[in-house]
């Protein structure tokens, strides 16, 4: 699905009648949109019985913004990329339990457990893992741009910050995505976000407020 | 609110009015409140704009090749437990006991069953006779009586009558043509009442017959007319067979098997994609000192267009069931038959019950007609003839069928 126009069959559902049935094929009109609305709803239908082309589908509709995200959010490329691929097998994996019609934010909380442990365990031959460790930023001599300060600086806020933050400002995520993403409730989102951006405000400051000058 | 709030509040485009000219106003009086608003709305921009992540190539086979391999690892997993489950359920009907009962088949005496409470010698003595005899039998004597016994194990008088009945069969040979007197069936102190039911076996074998519990059955069976109840399915036609095995005079416990197939429309919807990704976007506010809006990014967009269509296609699937039958109604040469089966096919678990009417042709055939309510899976969804999905319904058919009855 590169956009080479290929044909892929993604719904394919009895439908009750009890008129009298010929064998003719009846066509609808053809019609322009993104993947999401109803044919979102029909995909996403048709994945939860485990067909692979629509799993392609939503594969191709999140896989930048859910790579996005791990790397955000574990800060190492390899890392990010194991995130990444377990997410997406995990996602196929378990399509029968997927009970809403919000695949977003199901798989976003997918790849935000798989992230963590990822974290956690690489974490755990190296040093004690610490959500709330967080450090002064001290700006590197060489000219950084402004992409690699913003990496930095994210990489040391604390997780629940980093992965609020990400998930807001980043992804786009509303208040009540995040909540159910995460696990928590509608205002421990806002405060995560709120003390995220004051955060990265504290650390950045002088060289956004530098460059902008 | 303080300032980081209305800040956080602008940048999420929640400021209510006064809230808007609040902020104006803290900024436009203190240039700190003023550096911390701009750093802050930099920082917001700065995190979308400057992100280029773009997903390694490498990343996506190696995702697909997981899955297929995960699609295939499922699919024999789900066979075995339907194929351990379909062997479980036959050995649980082979190992069922089957209890001897008397059988007359009009020329030889197979066995006969003692249905009397209290062992009697001399209906030991004829039982066993008749056992071991292989010769013709010409009438079946059944010997009915109250006996006052002491109790074989406790040696106890009984306080009222038990009754008893005894069944054997008089061989052709036999010098004695009348029927042995109930004194010399069961023990001397018995016979109140002599109650003696003689039976030809010539002419009368019917109706002994029709009392006599079948052992085996086989029986092949054609549904056709079905239709789901509430569903899309319909055309349903089905064909079976079935071995028996009678546990008691009116009862069989047996094994079907049969395939089913079916008529159900399918909407297939056929999906095009057409375009390519653009380029996340957004504006920056004014700089002329008054805070400006912040919009929406263009989201990058790929373009679809779908075509659907309904085909009528035709499924089949196999099943395998145990089953119980009742006879509940008899009639001379007609008899009415409950049926109640449960078992696996390809598509799942499935049971049903049947009410049949039998009618005795001749000798060991019979011919069956009736109707069965069956609830099985319907495959409600397919993918490139692979099924995706399945929902249970129920099946209303006639039947018609052979029964032999040995």
């Amino acid at each position: 699905m590169d956009g080479d126009g290929t044909d892929v069959t993604i719904f394919d559902a009895a439908v009750s009648t009890r008129q009298n049935r010929t064998s003719t094929m009846r066509h609808t009109s053809g019609h322009r949109r993104n993947l999401d609305g109803d044919l979102l709803v029909q995909v996403v239908a048709s994945f939860r019985s485990g067909n692979r082309d629509a799993f392609r589908l939503l594969y191709d509709k999140f896989e930048l913004p859910i790579y996005r995200f791990c790397k955000h959010l574990v800060g190492d490329e390899a890392l990010a990329r194991d995130a990444f691929q377990e997410t997406f097998i995990k996602m196929y994996e378990h399509h029968r339990e997927l009970t809403s019609d919000n695949i977003q934010s199901w798989l976003f909380s997918i790849a935000r457990r798989v992230s963590l442990n990822l974290l956690r365990a690489r974490r755990k031959e190296h040093e004690a893992f610490d959500e709330t460790m967080h450090a002064e930023y001290e700006p590197p001599e060489t000219d950084y741009a402004l992409r690699e300060h913003l990496e930095r600086a994210l990489g040391l806020l604390p997780l629940t910050l980093r992965e609020s933050l990400i998930l807001r400002d980043i992804e786009g995520h509303s208040y009540t995505e995040i909540a159910t993403i995460v696990g928590i409730d509608l205002s421990l989102a806002k405060v995560r976000v709120y003390r995220a951006r004051l955060m990265m405000r504290r650390i950045l400051s002088p060289i956004v407020l530098e460059r902008s000058r | 609110m303080i300032l980081e709030q209305l800040i956080s509040a602008y940048l999420d485009g929640e400021l209510s009015a006064e809230q808007d000219a609040e902020l104006r106003s803290q900024i436009s009086s203190d240039p700190a409140a003023r550096e911390a608003f701009d750093s802050s709305v930099l920082i917001h921009i700065a995190l979308r704009c400057e992100d280029d992540t773009a997903v390694p190539e490498d990343l996506r086979t190696g995702v697909f090749d997981a899955v297929d391999a995960c699609a295939q690892e499922n699919v024999p997993q789900r066979y075995s437990l339907r194929a351990t489950a379909t062997v479980a359920v036959l050995l649980a009907v082979l190992c069922l006991p089957i209890r001897e009962s008397f059988q007359m088949d009009g020329s030889r005496i197979v066995s006969i069953e003692r249905e009397s409470r209290v062992p009697s010698s001399s209906a030991v003595i004829q039982s066993q006779v008749a056992r071991v005899a292989n010769v013709s039998v010409v009438k079946i004597v059944t010997a009915s009586a109250e006996e006052i016994q002491p109790n074989y194990f406790t040696g106890q008088t009984n306080e009222e009558p038990i009754p008893v009945e005894e069944r054997f069969g008089i061989p052709a040979s036999a010098e004695v043509v009348a029927h042995p007197t109930l004194a010399s069936v069961f023990s001397a102190s018995s016979s109140l009442t002599d109650n003696m039911k003689v039976l030809d076996a010539g002419t009368t074998t019917r109706p002994m017959s029709e009392t006599v519990p079948t052992r085996v059955t086989v029986s092949t069976m054609y549904a056709a007319g079905g239709e789901m109840i509430n569903g899309g399915a319909s055309d349903i036609r089905q064909f079976s067979a079935s071995i028996g095995y009678g546990v008691a005079e009116s009862d069989i416990v047996g094994l079907e098997v049969g395939s089913t197939t079916y008529s159900i429309d399918h909407q297939t919807t056929v999906l095009r994609a057409n375009g390519s990704y653009s380029a996340m976007t957004t504006t920056q506010p004014a700089s002329s000192g008054v805070p400006g809006k912040l919009t929406s990014p263009d989201a990058g967009r790929t373009e679809y267009s779908t075509r659907s269509s309904v085909l009528t296609s035709n499924q089949s699937s196999a099943w395998g069931s145990a089953f119980y039958e009742r006879r509940v109604l008899q009639q001379k040469g007609l008899s009415l038959n409950a049926r109640a089966g449960a078992g696996f096919g390809e598509d799942g678990a499935l049971g049903y019950g049947r009410l049949q009417c039998e009618w005795q042709l001749g000798g060991i055939i019979s011919l069956v007609v009736g109707g069965e309510a069956r609830l099985m899976p319907f495959r409600t969804g397919t993918h490139v003839h692979k099924i995706s999905s399945t929902t249970y319904g129920t099946a209303i058919t006639g039947i018609t069928g052979i029964h032999l009855r040995f």
